[in-house]
């Protein structure tokens, strides 16, 4: 029998992190393993969850990557084994990475209070026969990643879907810029976020449900100001608890001076004119969890994005600088470390209209989080590639921390060779970036009747 | 000396785009932002000469074509319109409760100058007493107007916004059901515009107090009451001129709008889901729209003798604005399973005004009740293999009148019908990219009319929108108030360029 060799870049198949635990001893009461998180809860580190090996990239590769590194094309086959696909070809195509040290603590890229509600409401999140999620009472969850140790797909993608912005609310300012395959600027739209949690609240009353909206998930606002006959157009989305339906979806278009409820099911299709990400790809995975299909394809130490690249928010930034700088670049540069473990999700869609064949989705099971995608058209060739990058942000998460978000967004249709990169402000104009306020609530924003008084023509 | 003029107002255009094509626009100064765009207009007619410009009547020999009639020249012009439209939305918010909107638009219309076609006309009239509660002025080619000035107050669950506002009713789109709180601008278009925009830039924003208030249940969330009120600051529906392009009054005619100020427009709706549904009930009062013309004489020169026909008109007639009531309700329903949303919309008014005519002359108004239903569906359909889902949608839409018919007239002197009944249909196929998107509209009557606009609608890039249309006409019905061949006029190409910042 052939030996197994963590060099193989297989060493989940002989490894995994339950054995690890079950080695050193580490168990929490009632004989529950304990997960990553909680390990960390009592004063360990993630270093205490994995081998050394994957934890140095310099070791993981034998020396042949180390921190410092600058990746480009004439390089990137030193790291095509622990990086997505669509990155590869990315780098191929002049992207640049510079690589940095595994980052290992949690709160990098989760919120403090979130984390805490994970360890504290674990093992209390159940699946039913459909594969909804629920608590064990048979309400809705109560906040926190229902699964800090996913077993399988189905749970990763829940832990990350259940609120993927991870705060009761969060406004955000984005500029978008339409990058062509000449690396010219040919749009640039600009837009306020909002997400309103109606169930799983830790931090703003009421928590954790908003009685009147417990049918629902969240409450998205999109609200545009660029261009100018975007100017003042708001859609609303109302994603149900019921992971099977689609949302709702309501306008206030400024030329008709009135709001409309409209179909819901263009989902795959660009969002507006030279626009790479469909509704489908916002977060990620936008659609609901159940209209999909999911399986778990690996695992494996991979290449993430580091939470150095912070983007605006990196105060004096270059264009030369690895942190995803403000600048309406093809390929921003960023900074990128070894992973000690990464879940490959493989989703189908099962939606009207879809023509992706397969989105593989890389879950982080530190931060319980996924940042990349990789996506397949119906002829099984690889068409887009997706990159989310948390990072601190430095504003108060009102809840005794700083709040770590979206830093940067990169949507790459690499067929086209055509990018949407998004970059996210403290502050445009009158607004702000805030999180878990108490101002946001959805009566007074994430309405009909919200939307119309706030209309901006 | 005409092409001159028409050189140089192109050079500036031209010069304006120029200076600013390297920027991505919008202005902020201090808490306002600055927003809009500048658009160049032409509209050609390319099958029929307008004939309202040309229909006189003679005591002597009854109706007849005098050419050029109202026009400087007979026979079809070159142009409908070609103007330059320069819209600025500024947006100011003082801080969570307070902000304010205006929204100044200049016109420069040069059709007169580019067609010699036409006598000299003013392209935006406002033919009323107490027209300057439109905040409108400048010359015959030329305009100025403060569109619309609103401050918004914000403050837990009360809206109240103050100012010259739209108000926009309804779930029909293009049809003026309960979406008739504002009067329309028909001046230079007859909202032949684009059929995407609706009535956005010919609704007529008036002086208005709206106020909201969300009424807090478990029941039935963004259940919100609204109040409105005009406080008889009153604008009748702005026609065309007489003499001009796009003239829907014969040349032997003359209206004298009577619009009495002081009479307000006072309403109110309740809206609110009811999930899957969400809803609307309606209430307004006011001076009806359009005058109802009563005959005040005729003037015998005119006439006898018809060779003048602006100084002369054949027949005067008086304008009236009954005070109507209009009470109705919407509801939409999120069919999911179909992917598809369904709409209803429907409207009565008890008191409905006709003219009532002796001897084919209107002498009086009378009520008759009218009762108008719209039923529309929305649904997204991938219909080529390859291309984004193309967006549908159909109309249905019926106006029944009540009561005896038998010598009414309505606001365009056309005979009336117990039931109209009107199909309209619009596609939308995004391409590129949603880049490019063709566009149809269609509207059928059931009497024998239709109005078509394909197009194609492209954007390039942040700033520059192309649009390129076709309406069209048709049937044999020719009743005013009817979208036939009466309009066909119109039928022809319209371009527009657009900058917008």
């Amino acid at each position: 029998m052939k030996e197994r060799n963590y060099k193989e870049l297989s060493y989940f198949d002989y490894w995994t992190r339950r054995d690890f635990l079950k080695k050193t001893g580490v168990f929490m009461g009632a004989g529950l393993l304990q997960p990553v998180l909680s390990l960390i809860d009592a004063g360990k580190t993630v270093e205490a969850a994995y081998p050394e090996e994957v934890q140095s990239i310099e070791k993981y590769t034998k020396g042949k990557v180390k921190p410092g590194m600058i990746i480009t094309k004439e390089n990137v086959e030193l790291i095509k084994d622990i990086a997505t696909e669509g990155l590869v070809v990315e780098l191929q195509r002049g992207a640049q990475i510079k690589i940095a040290e595994t980052t290992t603590r949690p709160e990098a890229k989760q919120p403090k209070f979130w984390l805490d509600a994970t360890l504290r409401h674990n093992g209390q999140a159940v699946l039913d026969k459909s594969g909804q999620l629920w608590h064990k009472s048979g309400g809705p969850w109560i906040g926190g990643a229902p699964f800090p140790e996913p077993k399988s797909a189905l749970e990763a993608i829940w832990s990350y879907k259940f609120s993927p912005r991870r705060y009761d609310n969060v406004r955000v300012i984005s500029t978008t810029s339409h990058i062509d395959t000449n690396g010219v600027l040919v749009r640039k739209d600009e837009a306020i976020f909002m997400q309103i949690q109606t169930v799983g609240r830790l931090v703003v009353d009421p928590k954790p449900v908003v009685s009147q909206y417990k049918d629902e998930l969240h409450r998205v606002l999109l609200s545009l100001h660029k261009p100018f006959d975007s100017y003042g157009l708001a859609v609303l989305t109302t994603v149900h608890y019921d992971a099977s339906r689609l949302p709702d979806t309501d306008l206030y278009i400024p030329t008709l001076r009135r709001t409309r409820r409209v179909p819901s099911s263009q989902r795959f299709e660009p969002t507006g004119p030279y626009a790479v990400h469909y509704t489908s790809d916002f977060d990620i995975q936008n659609d609901p969890v159940l209209t999909w299909s999911w399986n778990l394809a690996g695992r494996k130490p991979m290449l993430g994005p580091s939470p150095s690249n912070v983007g605006t928010r990196a105060k004096g930034a270059k264009r030369e600088d690895f942190v995803f700088p403000p600048f309406p670049d093809k390929f921003p540069r960023t900074t990128w470390e070894l992973r000690p473990e990464m879940l490959l999700l493989d989703g189908v869609p099962h939606l009207p209209g879809a023509n992706y064949s397969k989105k593989r989705v890389y879950f982080d099971p530190i931060y319980l989080i996924t940042e990349q995608a990789d996506i397949w058209d119906m002829g099984g060739k690889l068409w887009k590639y997706l990159l989310f990058i948390w990072g601190d942000t430095g504003v108060s998460d009102n809840a005794g921390g700083t709040a770590p978000d979206l830093t940067g967004i990169v949507f790459a249709d690499l067929q086209r060779d055509f990018h949407s990169n998004v970059d996210f402000y403290n502050r445009i104009g009158d607004y702000t970036f805030l999180v878990n306020s108490p101002e946001l609530n959805t009566e007074d924003w994430a309405t009909p009747s919200a939307m119309l008084r706030r209309a901006r023509k | 000396m005409r092409r001159g003029k028409f050189l140089s107002s192109m050079l500036l255009i031209f010069f304006a785009v120029a200076i600013r094509s390297t920027a991505w626009g919008q202005f902020n100064v201090g808490p306002f932002e600055i927003t809009g765009f500048y658009q160049y207009t032409v509209d050609t007619p390319t099958e029929h000469a307008n004939p309202n410009n040309f229909a006189c009547l003679s005591f002597i020999v009854g109706p007849f074509k005098c050419s050029p009639g109202l026009q400087k020249r007979g026979g079809k012009p070159d142009f409908l319109l070609m103007r330059q439209l320069l819209d600025v939305n500024i947006f100011g918010k003082f801080n969570e409760n307070w902000s304010a909107t205006f929204e100044p638009r200049l016109f420069f219309d040069m059709t007169k100058i580019a067609d010699n076609h036409f006598r000299q006309y003013e392209s935006l009239p406002t033919p009323f007493a107490g027209s300057g509660w439109m905040l409108r002025g400048g010359g015959n080619d030329f305009k100025a107007e403060m569109w619309q000035a609103y401050t918004d107050y914000r403050s837990g669950n009360w809206w109240v916004r103050l100012g010259k506002q739209q108000i926009a009713w309804g779930e029909a789109l293009g049809l003026r059901v309960l979406d008739t709180i504002n009067p329309l601008e028909l001046s230079q278009n007859l909202s032949t515009d684009r059929i995407f925009e609706e009535f956005d830039r010919v609704r007529i924003p008036q002086w208005f107090a709206r106020a909201d208030y969300t009424i807090p249940n478990e029941t039935i969330p963004d259940l919100t009451a609204e109040f409105i009120l005009n406080p008889g600051l009153v604008v009748p529906t702005l026609l065309p001129p007489q003499g001009s392009p796009f003239n829907v009054v014969p040349a032997f005619l003359k209206v004298r709008n009577r619009v009495n100020q002081g009479e307000p427009t006072v309403g109110g709706r309740i809206t609110g889901s009811l999930e899957p549904v969400q809803f609307s009930l309606n209430f307004v009062t006011k001076p009806n729209d359009d005058a109802l013309g009563l005959s005040q004489g005729v003037n015998l020169p005119g006439c006898l003798f018809p060779v003048l026909p602006p100084a002369t008109p054949c027949i005067i007639l008086k304008g009236e604005h009954p005070r109507i009531y209009i009470v109705g309700g919407s509801a939409n329903y999120n069919w999911t399973w179909a992917g598809a949303v369904l709409r209803a919309e429907t409207t009565i008014t008890p008191n409905g005004p006709f003219a009532s005519n002796t001897a084919g002359t209107p002498v009086k108004i009378v009520d008759r009740s009218v009762w108008k239903t719209v039923l529309a569906v929305d649904r997204p359909t991938y219909l080529i293999p390859g291309l984004d889902s193309m967006t549908i949608g159909f109309q249905f839409f019926e106006t029944y009148t009540g009561g005896k018919k038998a010598g009414l007239t309505d606001a365009t002197g056309a005979k009336v019908d117990s039931n109209v009944h009107i199909f309209t249909v619009f596609f939308q196929q995004p391409l590129l990219e949603k880049r490019v998107s063709l566009e149809f509209f269609g509207l059928f009557d059931t009497d024998d009319a239709h109005w078509l606009q394909p197009g194609v609608h492209w954007e390039v890039g942040n700033n520059v929108r192309l649009d390129l249309f076709y309406n069209k006409f048709g049937g044999a019905e020719k009743r005013g108030s009817r979208f036939g061949s009466n309009l066909n006029f119109v039928n022809g190409p319209f371009f527009r360029f657009t900058y917008g910042f």
